[in-house]
């Protein structure tokens, strides 16, 4: 046996060879992090970070080729997915946020990024503003689509196929993310001078102080414009959300107080006064962050102005006539509200034969039918509720067809009803005997 | 702040959300509705592009 162990070690040379347990060195950091889009992405916001859209694997942005490729399947089954979903709006809202949000594979920011100007000035200002503006143009025509399906429908594919068109274009140009990768490396005097749309005032990209917390996960080191000086930000962003927040805050008092304010009054209320910043800032000051705020706000209108429309009953329709006459004619056509075609009155002789068309956007649609008439009901409903004489079904693009010939049996008169509705519920009950 | 040369970006965007905000009141008090929004949101559309445009092209002249 030695004797060493028992000594407590008191030399230089006896430190390395038995290092304690309990306080394990750290490494040494060695060299520039990895990169994300090398490293395997451990957590979800890794994961989203890393996530790139195609440039070889794609049709319109890549953005399926990308997601394919990272979910490690057959890109065809997400754009088959894709395609179903973009028959009621869906699929191409969702593929217009990916595009805007998800970075080409050789690019550092997306289109979204790139318009609040991270990591440089705003670039190919025309290609971002314009893709920006085609976003929201698809997303308001999705909730056109609601109201009336075939003009929606046009309308969207229009706007997608500009978006395509746009795309093609950019390409044409012959690589330009090589080419603003460049320039981010050009020098400000020669990055003035070679831009159109380079002003004097935003010389040291100053749209990075307008939002310092855009991307809390920003690696400093690949962001050069973090390391340059910082002009303080422009007054005008916090007197713009200090404009609108007193604005809110007042309707808000005003509908506890005095009146029932519709819900869409507030985000109206916000985007206006952030409408109005945003153009005062074209001449004084900076505001540009703002963009971001009113993007929100638009996106928030839809549903809100959807909601309010539906639920107000804006268009309150009763129609109750008194003979077989007096049941209009031809299509009715109705936008959104409560309809109710009350046909209880009608007294139907057995020679009687009429047929009631209603078209309606959006609302609730109610049918009340004689109790002995024979019925043939088709019903037609893009997204809701179908109660058919207590036959209920739910859901999208729901089609009924149902005759019924009343309480006593075939004879009594005829009668046909075609109602077709994009969005809500339709009712077709029969009135007491 | 001091007065500087139009930022078109702030301009279009300014007046898209202002135009967006505008719409509401139409729609709520019964003028526009939903039929008339589909047509209005075009309009708006048109308009707030071909303003971007005289915009531009105005500062691209007076740079030149």
């Amino acid at each position: 046996m030695n004797d060493a162990p028992t000594i407590p070690p008191s030399g230089p040379d006896s430190g390395p060879t038995d290092p304690p347990p309990s306080s394990p060195q750290p490494e040494p950091p060695t060299g520039p992090p990895p990169e994300y889009s090398g490293a395997p992405a451990s957590s979800w916001s890794g994961e989203w970070r890393s996530l790139r859209r195609s440039r070889s694997d794609r049709y319109v942005a890549g953005v399926l080729g990308g997601l394919a490729r990272r979910l490690d399947v057959d890109p065809l089954i997400l754009r088959i997915t894709t395609v179903v979903l973009a028959m009621f709006g869906v699929g191409i809202m969702l593929y217009a946020l990916g595009w805007l949000l998800i970075p080409a594979e050789d690019e550092d920011a997306s289109v979204a990024e790139q318009a609040l100007g991270k990591g440089g000035r705003a670039r190919r200002s025309d290609a971002v503003l314009l893709s920006l503006g085609l976003g929201l143009l698809v997303l308001i025509f999705a909730g056109g689509i609601m109201t009336s399906w075939a003009e929606g429908v046009i309308l969207l594919v229009l706007a997608v196929c500009g978006i395509a068109l746009l795309l093609r274009r950019d390409d044409s140009r012959g690589g330009p993310a090589a080419d603003w990768h460049a320039r981010e490396q050009a020098t400000d005097a020669d990055a003035s001078a070679s831009w159109v749309e380079g002003p004097d005032w935003d010389a040291d990209r100053p749209w990075n102080d307008e939002q310092p917390d855009w991307d809390p996960y920003a690696d400093p080191a690949t962001e050069p414009a973090a390391a340059e000086s910082r002009r303080p930000g422009s007054s005008l962003w916090l007197l713009t959300v200090s404009a609108a927040a007193i604005a809110i805050g007042a309707i808000a008092i005003n509908d506890a107080i005095w009146a029932t304010v519709a819900p869409a009054t507030y985000i109206a209320t916000a985007l206006g006064i952030v409408g109005i910043g945003l153009l005062i800032g074209a001449w004084f000051g900076r505001s540009r962050g703002l963009i971001a705020l009113g993007i929100v706000l638009s996106f928030a209108m839809v549903p809100a102005v959807l909601a309010d429309q539906v639920d107000l009953h804006e268009e309150n329709v009763v129609v109750r006539p008194t003979t077989v006459a007096g049941i209009p004619s031809g299509t009715q056509d109705h936008g959104a509200g409560s309809v109710r075609y009350d046909l209880s009155g009608v007294e139907f002789t057995d020679t009687d034969a009429v047929t009631l068309a209603v078209d309606q956007g959006v609302g609730e649609l109610t049918v009340i039918l004689p109790p002995d008439v024979d019925t043939i009901i088709n019903a037609d409903l893009g997204v809701g509720e179908i109660d058919v004489l207590d036959q209920t079904s739910g859901g999208f693009g729901r089609e009924t067809r149902i005759v019924d010939d009343g309480a006593d049996g075939p004879g009594g008169g005829e009668l046909e009803l075609q109602l077709d509705l994009g969005l809500g519920s339709i009712e077709v009950r029969r009135a007491a005997a | 702040m001091q007065r500087h040369e139009i930022d078109v970006v702030s301009f279009v965007f300014g007046l898209l959300f202002v135009g967006v905000s505008a719409m509401w009141p139409l729609v709520h008090f019964d003028i526009l509705g939903l039929p008339g929004l589909e047509l209005a949101a075009p309009v708006l559309l048109v308009c707030v592009g071909l303003a971007g445009l005289m915009a531009s092209f105005s500062r691209l002249r007076r740079n030149r």
